[in-house]
């Protein structure tokens, strides 16, 4: 009687433990769905060439201050190209707000077109009043964004180093591996990888 | 007639799956106040009393089931619930409203209506008949005690991962393309 308490027992609390587990998997699951973004489809990318001089363009900030884009200058500059029309825009804005805090030599830049009201709400919303944030068509003309949200990094030189459509921080953590690696896109990447004698590839 | 184990943990189990309910609602009445609408079912006007009444008779079915004396009325109010709750779901499914937001896993988690929620509600209306029938008497050791938490702690940990799996299988699809 007493071996068969304590294997009841016993068999509750293992059960208890499983569905602990069970639960704990299944919430991951779905937090691992809430991390993979919808990545867009692959687009042939316009306007000017990694690895060529940014286009240059001046644009006024919100305080009517200029704001000179493409120019050498001391420090790096991130484009971040956004619309308070899109979701995915605004999710992004913490992983910029973090980029922008986390280095030294870098300017974030805020591009964005659209309603003034909703400017201003979505510039409230995401804490953004210290940022420099331009709303001008022309800078998106300029560097012909067809997708949002888009991201351009510029070196002090003035060359663009990387550019794309960034959904997630992976993606925008990816604009600057590009630059360490020296190729522009992930296909770049590939194709040199695949010229390279070492690897066969099927031809 | 049943056994105590099986009426005590269905009745622990539910009062603690209406007693998170409740405090959805309650901490939320906005959003709740929205979902009542959404569901189009009464006339606006009366969307700020239900949207009070259900909460609040939630919380009372989740204390009533607590006590073996208040134990069958709670029980029968948690039945009606779960027969409403369900009708109301099974009511918009047939009108089409197919990604209408469920809120039945609080504002966190959108859940879109699914049939599989009448099947969840079924599981929930057997719980609260396993609390409904009157017990057998007889004396309830310490092991009882144990296996009626231990059963209820379960019931509740199987609920919560089975509404997440509900909640996460959209998702899914959203990645495979289908709808």
């Amino acid at each position: 009687m007493q071996a068969l308490i304590v294997s009841n027992v016993l068999l509750w609390l293992l059960l208890i433990a499983t569905a602990v587990v069970i639960l704990g998997l299944i919430r991951q699951i779905g937090v691992l769905h809430s991390r993979i973004a919808p990545a867009g489809a692959l687009m042939m990318d316009k306007g000017v060439e990694v690895g060529q001089p940014a286009p240059q363009v001046t644009a006024a900030d919100r305080s009517g201050k200029p704001v000179n884009i493409g120019y050498a200058g001391e420090r790096s500059t991130l484009l971040f190209f956004l619309s308070p029309t899109c979701p995915i825009c605004k999710s992004l804005i913490p992983a910029i707000k973090a980029i922008d805090r986390s280095s030294d030599n870098l300017d974030v830049i805020y591009v964005s077109d659209g309603d003034p009201a909703a400017q201003e709400k979505l510039i409230a919303d995401a804490g953004l009043e210290n940022s420099r944030y331009i709303v001008s068509p022309e800078v998106g003309m300029t560097f012909q964004i067809g997708k949002l949200p888009y991201a351009a990094l510029i070196d002090a030189s003035g060359t663009l180093k990387a550019k794309g459509l960034v959904n997630s921080r992976e993606h925008l953590d990816s604009l600057f591996e590009t630059e360490l690696m020296g190729s522009s896109t992930l296909q770049q990447y590939l194709k040199t990888q695949s010229e390279s004698p070492r690897i066969h590839t099927p031809s | 007639m049943i056994d105590p184990i099986i009426s005590t943990a269905a009745a622990l189990a539910l009062s603690v799956i209406f007693a998170s309910a409740a405090s959805h609602k309650l901490r939320k009445p906005q959003w709740f106040r929205r979902q009542v609408e959404e569901y189009r079912l009464a006339p606006s006007f009366l969307t700020p009393v239900i949207a009070l009444a259900l909460p609040v008779t939630e919380l009372l079915t989740a204390v009533g089931l607590l006590w073996t004396t208040s134990r069958p009325y709670a029980a029968s109010v948690a039945l009606a619930l779960i027969a409403a709750y369900a009708l109301a779901i099974g009511i918009n499914l047939m009108r089409g409203r197919h990604d209408m937001d469920c809120g039945c896993s609080g504002p966190a988690m959108r859940q879109p209506l699914h049939p599989m929620l009448l099947l969840r509600n079924f599981f929930l209306a057997v719980l609260a008949l396993g609390a409904l029938f009157p017990m057998v008497e007889r004396t309830v050791s310490l092991h009882d005690n144990f296996v009626m938490i231990a059963a209820g702690t379960v019931a509740v940990l199987l609920y919560a991962a089975a509404d997440l799996w509900l909640a996460n299988r959209p998702l899914l699809l959203k990645l495979s393309g289908d709808k």
